[in-house]
Formats: C-alpha cells, structure tokens, sequence
C-alpha cells in the first residue's frame, strides 16, 4: 500500500510536468485552435534563455520571469510571422508548420548551445517530507503548487477577466468578433505569446527533473499532447488532470507490469488516448465539436 | 503511333527514358555513389506511400518510419531466421506492414487531424523500445547484420541492390498512378476534402482511409525491406522520430499528392542531411523545418508543383498557367489533375 502511494505521488508529480506543458498547448488551442506541436520546443528554448540569465547572475526567480517575457515576444512572433499566413487556408496547414517549427527549433538550439546536456539550477529546497511512510519531495510538491497556482491564473483570467473572454471569442469565432469590436489579430499574437510564456515557466519545472538540452523535451511533449488530448484540448482543468492520469498510470504501470517496465512506458500515453478517444471523442472535459458540411 | 498519340503518353515516355537512363547509371559510378542512389529509391517508396495517405487521403501520418522498420527486421528475420530467399522477402515484408498497417488502422483512422498525427508520432517512439524488448529476436540495440541478396549474373553487389530498388519503385510508381487514376482516386480526394460530403455520395470513407493507410504502409514495408539490404544491417534507432518527421517534410516539400514530388522529397531527405553535416550536425533540422515551412506557405504544390509551373509558364499554355483555382488543402490542385483520366486529353 505505502509503495502504490509512493508511486502516486511520483506519478502526480511526472503528471504535472505533463500537464504544465499541456496547458501551453490547451492555451494555444483556446486561443488560435491550433495545436502546437513545437510547444515542447519553444519551451525547451525558454529553459535555455532562462539558464542563460542564471549565469548572467540574474536570480532564479527573475531570470525565469525574464525568460518568460521573450518568451511572450518569441510566441506573439511566430504566431504573426510564420502561423498567420497559412491560417484558414486548411484545416492542417498551420499543424504542419507547427511540426515544421519543432524539427527547425531544435537544429537551432542544437546550434546554439550545441548538444551536451547542462544541469539546470534547483528551484526548491532538496529535502522530503515524511508523511506517514510516504515520502514526498519539495520539488514534487513545489511543481505541484507551481502548477495549480498557474492553472487558477489561468481559469481567472479566461472565466472572468475582459481580455480572457476576448480571447475565447476570438478564438471560437473571429469574424463576428471582429464586427463586436474585439480586437482579433492582436489577441491570436496574444494568446501565442502568453502560451509561450507558460511554456518557459514548465520548462523551469521540467528541468528540475532531466538536463537542459535541444532533446529534453522530445519524449515529454508526447505525454503532453496525450494530456492535452485526453483533457479535451480546450480545458485547462482537464489538461492538467488528464498530465496526472497520464502521469500515474505510467508510474504504476511501468512499476507492476513487468513486461512494459521503464523501457517501453510509451505504450501508456498510447493507449490512453486510444481508449478515450474511442470511448469519448471530445476528451474527457472536451466541448462537443460539431461539423458542418 | 502518330505523334499526336506520343504526345498523350508524353509522361509515359518520360518514365521510360528516365528508368533506361537510371538504369546504365550503376555501371558508371562507384558502390558509394550507387548507395546513395538505392537510398534515394527506398525513400521515393516510402514518400509515395505517405502521399497517398496524406496528400490524397487527407490523413496526415506521420508513421511511415515505423512501417520502414518492421519491413526492416521483417525482411532481416525472414532472411536470418526462416531462410526465405532474399528477393522474396521483398514482397512479404510488405505484405507483413500491409496486415500491420491494416490492423493498425482501424482504431487510428477513427481519430482525426490532431489526433491522429499525436498518435502516429507516438508509433514512431514505440518502435525502438519495442525492438530492443525482444533481444534475442531483434539483435537489441546491436541490431541485425542482413546479407546483400545474391546478385545474378555477375554484378557487384551494389548495383545488384541498386537495380532490384529501381524496378521495385518503378512497378510501384506506376501502381499508385494507376490506383489515383482510378476510381479510388477522386474518392481519397473527395474524403480529404470532405469526408461527410463524401460518405453522402456513396464513398465509403472508413473502408477507403483504411485501405489506403495499409497501402501506404505496404509502400513503407517493401522500403524497410529494401533499405535493410541495401544497408546492409537494421538497427533499431534507424527508424525512430526523426526519420519519421523527415520523409513527412520531405513529402510536403518535393510535393504532397504528386507522384514525382516523391523522387524529389526522397532525394531532399537523403543528400540534404549529407550537406548539412559539413556544416553542423543541428543544420539538417533547420534546414527540413524552413523547408517545410516555406514549402506549406509559398509553394504548396512542393518543388514538383513549382517545376510544372515553371514549364507551363515556358510553354504558354494559359490553362496550365499558375493561378489556377486555389484549394483549401495544399496540393489539392494537382491532385485533382492528376486523377482526372488520360482519355479526355487524349481526346481532344
């Protein structure tokens, strides 16, 4: 019993990296409905201009909220840049860009910052705490925190503030909120960038767990896309809980299946979203898509 | 034959001309050069296969690697394990990814767009894992030494492998123009574009999806065979993601639903990474990703699309001039010539 619930709480915290990267994605798609395939990349980007302000000498916290800023500017870009132009003239164009921008980012960073794997400071204290005969990490618990913390800005921001509902107007049907006012081509750049952002902050979490280098993101953007998936793309809550069932099966399933074990745990995210998407289309916080002829 | 009729078959004759010339070629170059030929073949094989899943069919997958590599241990184990010939083993490997590719999908293609893409990325993690699970089977990380078929009559090896890629990928050129000359080409396209519009007119979308995703599949698994031996061993890592992601751009940017934009995306993906290497080892994903990117933005009908264009505008025929009419898919244009059929040019 006491090992399942240690397996719990690894698998919540594995989650929760997950979910923090699948919410940039969920935000992007709120946003824009695109999915970001080089989400993951951007945020691996992030992580290294964070390291770079830490050795810069800036402190850790500014340094990511320095990060997250370029972030922000390097998002709003893309989306103007590169997603823009081919928005609306299919249904996949902009997806493939996107998957374009996850092979060319990673050579760039590769060429940037060449690929040796960097250790990345350590946000929270290095010590456990001892529940019971379960042992839980500051870090585990501090990612955790860190994620709810920014799920709850994000659900203010897009249930309650102006710009958020905006936004989702923006997203959900540009042309009559353009004639109600709202300002679209901005808030899509928007929407980029602040996903971005949320990206460089999960990368920050990430790196407390793998080396800063162009391919730590490779195998977690795979999770994230299933969490996304799983949550319904559109739902922050969901991305987030679909990131810890993820997260915990994988722990448990690798752990008690033998034959799967640490290698082939890659067949789980698989097969979760296999069996959701079979049995619920939508995901499992997902709006009701519906298609017109 | 008048020269008006020579004229009709105008790409026929091209095909010919290019499969002779390619033909004297290994007796003129060096097995290093050959090799990289071969390679280029296998790649055209597999190109064609994600076009007709993902230029015509609409259904972006990004999975060819996968079905590459059980080609590749499928063609390596016959050979090893079972002692089936060489030359046999070609067309059961891809029998093998057509039973695979088919049984795969059928759940996959209830998924759409996103969903789809997520999870053929997740095939392409799957297979290396997966390999080196079974050591004793697959050689583990070491991977499978395979022996270069036995030539006949007297060539060297490479241009044994060389010869035997050639005419496999010209017999499945000439197969997947036929298959979108068809009756099953304006249904893919009519399924990419609309698939409940489709199904309302009598397509049977399901049906269609899953056997063009087990053709595509079969393309990938007779490439996966032909690599292992041209190659000369499978290596679980030589068919992962990356490989994956680059005959997916590849295919976009020699040309999504063109048959000759699969020569030229094959060639792109072999001797581009070649190149970039001298320069970084990161260079080849910049360059595949402003490729694409550049490729889905300015020229969506691929370099083949921009080549046609060029002679079009060379020869001044109006109808064939650029600006023709725009689709919501890139590529849709060509597609849909080329699934119009050859008789009502002929005949007019």
């Amino acid at each position: 019993m006491t090992d399942l619930l240690q397996l719990l709480v690894s698998g919540l915290a594995s989650g929760s990296i997950y979910g923090a990267l699948a919410l940039a994605i969920v935000f992007v798609f709120r946003s824009t409905g695109v999915v970001n395939f080089s989400q993951g990349e951007l945020a691996m980007i992030s992580t290294f201009v964070t390291l770079g302000l830490y050795k810069a000498g800036a402190p850790l916290v500014i340094a990511i909220i320095g990060s997250m800023v370029i972030s922000f500017v390097l998002g709003a870009a893309i989306e103007r840049v590169l997603i823009r132009p081919v928005q609306g003239r299919s249904e996949h164009a902009p997806s493939i860009i996107t998957l374009g921008l996850f092979l060319g980012l990673s050579g760039i960073a590769g060429w940037i910052w060449g690929l040796d794997p960097e250790t990345f400071p350590g946000m929270f204290p290095e010590r456990s705490l001892e529940v019971g005969s379960v042992r839980l990490s500051y870090t585990s618990l501090g990612i955790i925190a860190v994620l709810l913390a920014t799920v709850a800005v994000l659900y203010v921001f897009f249930e309650r503030t102006r710009l958020g509902l905006m936004m989702k107007a923006a997203a959900s049907n540009p042309a009559t909120s353009r004639l109600a006012g709202v300002p679209v081509s901005r808030l899509l750049m928007c929407g980029w960038g602040v996903a971005s952002a949320v990206g460089a902050l999960a990368g920050a979490l990430i790196a407390q767990s793998v080396y800063v280098s162009p391919s730590m993101m490779v195998a977690v953007i795979i999770y994230a896309l299933a969490a996304a998936a799983l949550g319904g793309l559109s739902s922050p809550v969901g991305a987030v809980v679909g990131g810890w069932i993820i997260g915990v099966a994988e722990a448990v399933v690798s752990d008690r299946v033998g034959f799967i074990g640490g290698d082939l745990k890659i067949v789980v995210p698989l097969v979760i979203i296999f069996a959701v998407l079979l049995v619920k289309p939508t995901g499992l916080f997902g709006a009701k898509e519906v298609s017109r002829v | 034959m008048n020269v008006s009729t020579l004229l009709a078959h105008r790409s026929t004759l091209v095909a010919v001309v290019a499969i002779v010339v390619l033909a004297i070629v290994p007796f003129q170059l060096g097995p290093y050069d050959n090799g990289r030929i071969t390679i280029i073949f296998v790649f055209a094989i597999a190109i064609l296969g994600l076009n007709l899943i993902a230029g015509y069919t609409g259904q972006l997958s990004v999975a060819q690697s996968f079905f590459l590599g059980i080609g590749g241990y499928g063609s390596a184990l016959l050979l090893d394990r079972v002692g089936v010939p060489s030359l046999l083993c070609i067309p059961l490997s891809g029998l093998l990814c057509l039973i695979v590719g088919g049984l795969i999908a059928i759940p996959v293609l209830r998924l759409r767009g996103f969903y789809l893409m997520v999870v053929t990325l997740a095939l392409t993690f799957l297979l290396s894992p997966l390999l080196k699970r079974f050591p004793e089977l697959t050689g583990g990380a070491e991977g499978l030494s395979v022996s270069t078929p036995t030539p006949l009559g007297g060539l060297y090896d490479d241009q044994w492998i060389y010869l035997v890629s050639l005419v496999v990928a010209a017999i499945l050129f000439w197969a997947a123009r036929n298959l979108v000359r068809s009756q099953y080409g304006p249904a893919m396209i009519a399924i990419r574009e609309r698939e409940i519009v489709a199904e309302a007119v009598g397509v049977d979308a399901s049906r269609i999806k899953t056997q063009a995703f087990a053709i595509a599949s079969m393309y990938a698994g007779i490439a996966g065979s032909l690599y292992v031996f041209a190659i000369g061993y499978a290596s679980p890592d030589s068919f992962g993601m990356h490989l994956g992601l680059l005959l997916f751009a590849g295919a976009f940017i020699g040309g999504i639903a063109t048959i000759p934009g699969a020569i030229i995306g094959a060639a792109f993906v072999q001797l581009v990474p070649q190149y970039a290497s001298n320069i970084n080892d990161s260079f080849t994903s910049v360059i595949f990703g402003a490729a694409i990117i550049l490729a889905v933005r300015f020229f969506p009908d691929g370099l083949a699309g921009l080549g046609r264009d060029a002679i079009a505008r060379f020869r001044r025929k109006p109808a064939d001039a650029p600006g023709h009419p725009t689709s919501t898919i890139p590529a849709a244009g060509s597609a849909v010539r080329e699934a119009t059929p050859r008789k009502e040019r002929a005949s007019s």
